[in-house]
Order: structure tokens, then sequence, then C-alpha cells
């Protein structure tokens, strides 16, 4: 008899010691889980991409810099009246008054203030105030948010310290969710048991008795699943978790954590991020009402998302209001106050990434250095050169071309492969990317025409020519000169391919012409006797140091553009020439910091001198003469009227069309053609140069900026008609520049008076 | 009375020194900037005059930032590339300090008598740097 009993005892001794065994084994097993994450890097945050912060000062176009646009954009609140907070901005007869928000620039923190921009009739900023009425010689806005990098987790999260969370808001959230949250110790007993006395008398599920630990468990560690399994084993892990932080630790991780809605794609999670999302404000911001909306969000974002469902959203709101009143959070004024005010979320905010080509560049440029996962992950902040209203206006022109254009010529749509657009605008100096078009829809290709496509330049290439005939090159005298004749006869150059015979673009030859004549023109006969002239070397030395890195083969037909370039590298070469001479490394970003806002990496200015003012400025002359002239002429036709320097370029079969024009300060390059190499039927004035037109008449206006300055070094001298020999060096009489030096040795220096009198002839 | 001219003289004195040997830190570029009519140039020359703030307080990577960033503004100001040559001079990049105060001597040559002062300066750092 005994024996069985003593078997049965030791049977029941073993299972225990068993179970208790493989318990602190599960135990072990989950403590390590629970602390692996929680003692690590607690959320993902993706990388946020910056574009350039707004320098506002006398002078300045508010219209035309989009300071409203950018005001709105950033989530400042209009207000009326004069009385302006931090955050909001109210448009005043002949000022705007905003209340500029802290940030960090430079090193620096900004303070932020209220600050006036006085208008004067024109739109331009006259002066700028402090609150003390302080006149400011400039100030800047901060930047604007241009993307996020997100990984396969389409989340957005601004983290917050509890600290910095108002405590109402804190309040609100415990007193809907876990009122006993501090005096738990992770699970809340007299819940789960009211909880399933609630259940079981309903005979299904109808109350839930989770604790913000045990929600936190679930989201960081477990999935939604509703099974006893997992219920247990987020009761005991919420029971470690609570074991090993403080109460205040966990509250911190569950305010960031919480999922608070939807912005299109992407989830809100967190309590920083919603109320930015709902109220365009920071955490510590929140008015009650406003918290105890968030705090009411928590059981059903969707459910009672103050957009879809706002009487439910109110219901809701009022709920929470209620129980902190009745625990006496709050006091019945503030309660009635609260309940009068109306659900004020912010306008939706949209979606619209508004350089989405520039944003993809910048994320493969940067996943190379820093790779995808710490990108998506680590909250890096990267600080652009751009311009998100420029990059507006370029998103604008270029669709609006390209519609016009199938408008005009309905042969040109398409549904496989649609007419394509790029542009891209660029600071010359700096090199600084301003904004970037990559194609017709991202949503459709994201195949980056500006920097991916490799296409021929064609005519776009033949300034390169002229600053090789003209620069002093490595015999330190220039091969030719602006008025140097070139035969426009019918040549035939024979090669290893055969023999190449080049065409103007109307069949015609003009006998002989000036380099000026046929560069304005873009006459393919003489640029390609030119380039023989010169030599492909050192047009192929030209290219390099303007900065074209793909191959070029020394080839009669080089001239004339036939090696393939993009769009990019076109504009780079070009603001050379902008530059007057300076070959800048092109950026399109400035800094990149990490979580904690120390710097990564630093991308400073770079440049390099590999042209003389005076050479450069020879060439630039060229190109104006194009827009005042030549085949360019289109841009003065469309209204713009200021200085301006410009090339067309287009390719056999008009298989591509382009156009790049630049101010001293600002370089735009535009390329419109079809992915498969369809022709366009159309030439490079007609199909991209209306984009151009379009963007600086938005960007700058028709005029107002300053001139191409002639630098020292060049001479501007018109014939002496006694003299022969101007007429033999091909300098038929018209007022020429040249390098000094280089002039011809008949001539006459031209005064302002004998200018007028050149300037009234060629018009009468 | 025998003083009046000795002192007229020295009041004369003091402002031809202040004419021919105006400040040239921050303050003086603010001068510049103020007597500037061109806005954006004048903004741009405010830029380089906090670019110099902070390189005389010591923050070079803000100064850097700052001359950067009125290069955006006006990529010919030849104050702008002054300043950003000697913080490029200071943390020790001086080929590209180099560089930058060539574009700055230009500049100023172009601009004439009235940067002369200026133009000393950055012919002085050019001799330094080569």
């Amino acid at each position: 008899m005994r024996r069985p009993i003593l078997l049965a005892a030791f049977g029941g001794v073993l299972v225990l010691a068993v179970g208790l065994v493989s318990g602190v084994g599960l135990l072990r097993r989950l403590d390590t889980r629970v602390e692996a994450r929680f003692s690590g890097r607690l959320f993902s945050i993706p990388s946020t991409v910056y574009a350039a912060p707004l320098v506002l000062y006398p002078g300045l176009d508010v219209r035309r810099a989009g300071l409203l646009e950018r005001l709105e954009r950033l989530r400042y609140r209009p207000v009326s009246g004069t009385d302006v907070h931090l955050g909001e901005f109210a448009r005043l007869p002949s000022r705007i008054r905003f209340g500029r928000r802290a940030f960090r620039f430079a090193s620096r923190d900004d303070p932020g203030g209220v600050i006036d921009v006085l208008l004067d009739r024109s739109g331009r900023i006259e002066a700028l105030q402090d609150a003390a009425r302080r006149e400011l010689p400039l100030t800047e806005l901060e930047p604007e948010v241009l993307g996020e990098l997100h990984g396969a987790a389409r989340a957005d999260r601004r983290l917050v310290r509890l600290e910095d969370v108002s405590p109402v808001l804190v309040d609100a959230v415990l007193a809907i969710e876990d009122h006993r949250f501090f005096d738990h110790p992770g699970v809340d007993v007299r819940r789960v048991l009211g909880a399933m006395w609630a259940n079981l008398r309903a005979g299904r599920i109808v109350q839930g008795a989770s604790t913000l630990t045990q929600q936190l468990v679930k989201n960081f560690y477990l999935g939604p699943e509703r099974t006893v399994r997992r219920k247990l084993r987020e009761a005991v892990m919420a029971c470690l978790l609570e074991r090993r932080h403080t109460k205040e630790e966990i509250l911190e991780a569950y305010l960031n954590e919480v999922y608070l809605g939807q912005r299109g794609s992407v989830a809100i999670h967190g309590v920083g991020e919603a109320a930015f999302h709902y109220f365009a404000k920071r955490i510590g911001e929140l008015t009650l009402s406003e918290g105890a909306l968030l705090a009411g969000l928590i059981k059903g974002p969707n459910l009672y998302s103050p957009y879809t469902a706002p009487a439910a959203a109110r219901a809701r709101r009022d709920l929470v209001l209620g129980v902190l009143e009745e625990r006496g959070s709050i006091s019945e004024e503030e309660y009635q106050q609260a309940l009068a005010e109306p659900v004020g979320v912010e306008e939706r905010p949209q979606e619209e990434n508004p350089a989405p080509y520039f944003v993809e560049h910048l994320r493969q440029d940067l996943a190379r250095v820093y790779g995808d996962e710490i990108l998506e992950t680590e909250g890096l902040a990267i600080y652009t050169t751009f311009d998100p209203q420029l990059q507006r206006l370029a998103n604008r022109s270029v669709r609006a071309g390209l519609e016009r254009l199938e408008t005009r010529f309905p042969e040109l749509r398409s549904e496989e492969s649609p007419l394509q657009g790029a542009l891209v605008a660029l600071v010359p100096r700096t090199g600084e990317i301003l904004a970037l078009v990559g194609g017709r829809d991202y949503s459709t290709s994201q195949f980056n025409r500006a920097t991916q496509a490799h296409r021929q330049p064609g005519s776009v290439f033949k300034p390169v020519v002229a600053l090789a005939a003209v620069s002093r090159g490595p015999e330190g005298v220039p091969s030719h000169t602006l008025a140097s004749a070139l035969l426009d006869e019918p040549l035939t150059v024979e090669g290893p391919g055969g023999a190449w015979s080049p065409a103007n673009y109307d069949g015609e030859f003009r006998g002989s012409v000036t380099l000026r004549e046929a560069i304005e023109q873009s006459l393919n006969v003489p640029v390609a006797r030119l380039g023989l002239e010169v030599g492909p070397e050192r047009i192929i030395e030209t290219a390099r140091e303007m900065g074209f890195e793909g191959p070029l083969q020394p080839v009669p037909s080089l001239a004339l553009g036939v090696f393939e370039m993009t769009l990019l590298e076109v504009a780079r070469a070009y603001a050379v020439l902008a530059a007057d001479g300076v070959r800048p490394i092109l950026r399109t970003y400035r800094e990149v910091r990490d979580a904690q806002a120390q710097v990564l990496e630093r991308k400073p200015l770079r440049f390099e001198r590999v042209f003389q003012p005076e050479e450069t400025y020879l060439v630039t002359s060229l190109l104006e003469g194009v827009v005042e002239r030549g085949t360019g002429r289109g841009l003065r036709r469309l209204g713009i009227r200021g200085p301006v320097a410009g090339k067309t370029g287009t390719t056999s079969g008009f298989r591509d069309a382009w156009f790049v024009a630049y101010l001293p300060d600002l370089l735009v390059a535009t390329w419109v053609g079809f992915d498969d190499g369809r022709s366009l039927s159309v030439p490079g004035a007609v199909a991209a140069l209306p984009i151009v037109a379009d963007f600086l008449l938005a960007a700058r206006g028709p005029e107002g900026w300053s001139p191409f300055a002639p630098p020292p070094g060049v001479v501007r001298v018109a014939a002496d008609p006694a003299a022969g020999r101007a007429e033999e060096s091909g300098f038929a009489g018209e007022p020429e520049i040249f390098l000094a030096g280089t002039e011809p040795e008949h001539r006459v220096v031209e005064t302002p008076v004998k200018r007028a009198l050149s300037w009234l002839r060629n018009r009468l | 009375m025998a003083r009046v001219p000795v002192i007229l003289a020295a009041l004369l004195w003091v402002a031809c020194v202040g004419v021919l040997r105006p400040s040239s830190g921050p303050e003086g570029l603010r001068a510049v900037a103020e007597r500037t009519p061109d806005p954006t140039r004048r903004a741009s020359i405010h830029l380089a005059a906090r670019a110099e703030d902070a390189r005389l307080r010591g923050d070079l990577e803000a100064a850097r930032v700052r001359a950067e960033q009125a290069l955006r503004l006006d990529g010919r100001n030849p104050y702008a590339y002054l300043v950003l040559a000697e913080v490029l001079a200071e943390t020790g990049d001086r080929e590209a300090a180099l560089r930058a105060v060539l574009e700055a001597e230009a500049g100023f040559r172009v601009e004439g008598v009235t940067a002369r002062h200026w133009c000393e300066r950055a012919v002085r750092l050019r001799e330094d740097l080569e």
C-alpha cells in the first residue's frame, strides 16, 4: 500500500521539480527577451530629410519666396489679430507677423520669437522687426521636412521625454487607460477579476483589463493574437518589465510607442508625433481638451478619428474629460470649459513629398555610407541644400510643360511610355542642388531621368567647344576669338567608321559665319569645323575640366554632342560658365546628425577654379546672344526680360530636347524626351525651353536680377571701317568682346557714345 | 585758444584713420553691409558678419556654415570668401583656404578702392598660405 503512495509522491515531486525548472527557464528566457529590447534602442525612427532654412531679409520678394506657403507647410497656425504666439502667424495690413519656433542651425540654438515682416507695396520685405521692435538685418525660418527614409514599417514618431509631456495629457491617458498604473506590479489583478466576471456574465469578451505595461509588452514583444497562452506570457513579461524598470521609464516608453492614427500609408506612433499631426503643436503645448482627445484616441485611432468620425471623437474626448473630473484631476470649471471647446484639429496635412526623386537619390547616396538599416531606424537628421519652394515650382513647370506639349502635338501622347521630362536647378557658385525633378510621376516610374538617364546632349555640348576655342589652354593663347570666321560649307570627314558629313538644322549653308553666329544660331557645320580646328583632345580636356566624367572619344562628331551624359552632368558643366570659371563639387546635403544631434558627417563647400572669369565670360556672352538673337529667343517671347544666358539642344531624330539657362546666381537645366528613344519631332526650343521659362518666371519674375558683369581682362571693340585687317580676321564690324590682347590689331576702342550710335544703327 | 587748431587737427586725424582703417571685424562687415545698395549682397554680407562672430568666439563649424550660407545667397561675395578662407586656414585646410582667399582677392579687386582694406587682409592671408 505504501509503495504506490511513495511512487505517487515521488512522481508529484518530480513533476513539480521539472515544472519549476522549466518555469524558471521560461522566466529567464522571457526576462532576457524583455531586457534585450528595453535596455537597448527602443524605437526604430526613420531618418528625416530637411530642406535648407529660408533666409528672410529686406528686399526679398515674399511672394516669390513663398513665405506664407512655407509657414503653412511648417504648420504654423493662422490667427486673426495681432496677438501671435510661437507656431502662429497673422496676415496684417502690409505685414506678416509670425511666432517663429525655436530651432537649431549652424550648431546654435535659435530661441525663436515673434517676427514682424513689414512689406512694401510690391510685396518685398521693407524691414524685419523682433518683438521689441528692433530692426533685424535678416532672420531665418526653420527648415521644412522634405521626407522621411522609412523602412518596411512605415511609422512616424517624435520621441518625447516624460518631463516634456504636459501633466494633463499624462493624467488623461492614465485616467482612461490604466488609473491604478502607479499601484500595480504590471498586472492589475482587481481589474482582471472584474473583467473576467463581466465577460462571464456576458458570455463573450466585453471588457479588457490590460495595463499600460501589458499594452506596451504586447506592442513591443508579442502580436495582436488573442489566446490564453499569449495573455499569460504578456502578464508575466509585464511583471518582469516592472521589476527591472521604473514606472516613469515604462510610461515614457508607452507614450512614445502608442499607435494614434494614420497619415496616408504612414502610421502615427507616440504622443509627440500625434500632437504635431492633429494639432500642429509640440507635446508640451497641448490644452486640456486636446490632451483628452489624444488620450481618447488610444482605444481606436481610426474609430475615433477627428477627421473621419468627428462626433465619435468628440464623445470620446468628453468621456475622458468626465473621468478626469470624476477623479478630481480637473476642476468642474476646467471640465466645463474644455467641454465647450470644439474638436479643433488642424487641417489634415497632405502626405505629398514634393521631391521624391531627390529624396530617393539622397537615400541611395547615404545608404552607401550608412547602410539602409541605420537610415531607416536610427532617426538621423539629414540637412540638405534643397529649396522646397523652387522644387514645387519645378514640379509644376515640368508637369505643365509636358501637358502643353501633348495638347499641341497630340501624337506625343502615349499610355505605355509617356513623354518624360526632368529638371535640375542649382546655385552655380556653390554647387548646391536647389530642385530636382526626375520624371513626370514618381508613383508610376521611379527611374530618375536627371541622374540616371544617359542621353546625347546634342547642341547643348557646343559651349564646351566654344570654351575650348576661346580659353587660353595649355599654350596660354586661345585658338579663336568670338569674331573668328568659320566656314559654313559642306564638310565631309573620313574616319575609321566611314565618312561623316554634318548638316545644319535647316539644311542650308551660309558660306562664312563668325564663331558667335555659329553658336547663337546653333549651326552644326561651322561648329564641327571649329571642333576640328581646336582639336578633339582639347575639347575633351575642356569637358573634363567642366566636370564631365563619362566616356568621350576624340572623334570629329564629339563637337556636336554625340556622347551620352546625364542632365545633372550637363548642369554641372554649365555651372562652371555661370560661376565665372569655378567648378563646384555638387552638394545635395550639408550635414548628417544622429538622433542625439551629434554630427556624423559634414559636406563642406568645395570648389576649384578651372577657367579664368574672362574666358567663361566670353561664352556667357555667346549664350546671352543665344537668348537675344538665336535659338533661345523663345525665352524673351515667353516674358523673361532680365539678363540670361541659355542654350538649346536637340539630338538627331529629335530624340532629346534640352534647354539650359542661367542667371549669375541660378542655373536651371531641362530635358524632355521618351524613355524608349522615340522621336519628339520638335526641337529643344519648343519642347524644353518653355519649361525653363515657366520656372524662371515663377521663381524670379521677368527681370530684376543683376546682369553678368564683364570681369577685368575683357575688352569690347568695334572695327575700324577704314582698316581691312579686321575684315580679314572675320571681324565684320559689329562690336565684339575679346580677351585683352587678342582683339584685332586695327580697331577702334568703343566709347559709350559710339556704342549708343551702334545700338541705334542696329535698330534703325 | 591756441589749443583749438591742435584739437581740430587731432579730430581730423582720428576721422581720417577711421575712414582709412575701418574696423575689420564683424562690426566692420556690418558697416559694409549697411552701405551696400543691393539687398541680396547686403544680406549676404550680414551673414558673413555672423560667420565672423562665430569665428571670433572659436565656433569654427558655425562660422563655416554661416559663410557658406552667405555664398549661397550671393556666390560672388568676397567678404564671405574671406571669412571662409580664414576659417579653413584655422582648421588647417590650407588648400581650400587658398582657393577661397583667391576668390576673395579677385572679388575685392573688382569692388575697387572701397574694399582696399579688406583686399589687403586677403592678400596677407594668401601670402601666409602660399
